[in-house]
């Protein structure tokens, strides 16, 4: 999933290259705690995160968390993205906050994996048609 | 003068003469220019024709060349004759920021 997940972000790398687009990576965490929302934000500038920006900070920023942002991080530089790149890990319900998050900052586009997302099963539970449905910004899906 | 020599000029006089004169008249000076100015405007006039005729057919040429122009070059005049846009057309979207939700299954 993973896997998928960073094809979607090397479309976004392919794209803010030839647009010096700003890549905001989002990261939604459906349950911490009795929180509804809460969240935080890495941006890339440099070799290693330059700040961690506490706003309703429910997560714990170490270990493996803290490793694969900056590894999202060092992907996209060594990719040659000059433009800002941010990760910002929020908690609440994924399709809820990647709507609300699209129209917030204002993205021009929403660059997504998704598995077969024809398929009947997939399409019930698939976060990628949900935000396809409820977003009002263009999505573009990366299938597996 | 005898009487025989009145009528013999009598009858030269009154008989056909045989003899044929051939009278040469040069013309003159200006009779020559006049021919030649003649001779020189009917060159022009031969000019203004042929110019006439090549203008008649340079205009015919080019009511040719604009009839078959559409559809000869109407793929270069299309892209030549668009003006460069300014507004903001699909065909110059630009991505100013770009969302990418990512799974977080490795954390």
């Amino acid at each position: 999933m993973a896997q998928m997940s960073d094809k979607a972000l090397n479309h976004a790398i392919y794209l803010s290259k030839l647009s010096s687009a700003e890549i905001p990576i989002l990261n939604v965490l459906e349950h911490i705690g009795n929180k509804e929302s809460s969240s935080l934000m890495a941006i890339s500038s440099g070799d290693s995160i330059e700040k961690a920006k506490k706003e309703d900070l429910e997560i714990a920023v170490s270990g493996r968390v803290k490793q694969m942002i900056q590894e999202k991080l060092k992907l996209c530089r060594d990719a040659g993205v000059k433009s800002e790149v941010s990760y910002k890990i929020q908690t609440g319900k994924p399709v809820d906050e990647i709507v609300k998050i699209s129209e917030e900052i204002n993205v021009d586009l929403i660059v997504m994996a998704s598995s077969r997302i024809s398929s009947s099963i997939n399409v019930l539970g698939s976060t990628t048609r949900k935000v396809i449905d409820h977003a009002k910004r263009p999505v573009l899906v990366i299938h597996q | 003068m005898s009487a025989e020599s009145q009528t013999a000029s009598k009858d030269n006089s009154t008989k056909p003469c045989n003899v044929m004169k051939v009278v040469v008249v040069a013309p003159t000076k200006t009779e020559y220019k006049e021919s030649q100015v003649q001779h020189s405007t009917s060159g022009e006039e031969n000019k203004e024709v042929k110019q006439t005729t090549s203008d008649k057919s340079k205009i015919a040429e080019q009511s040719f060349k604009d009839l078959i122009r559409p559809a000869g070059h109407k793929a270069t005049s299309l892209v030549s004759t668009i003006p460069p846009s300014t507004t903001h057309s699909p065909a110059n979207l630009e991505y100013r920021r770009i969302l990418v939700p990512h799974d977080g299954s490795n954390v």
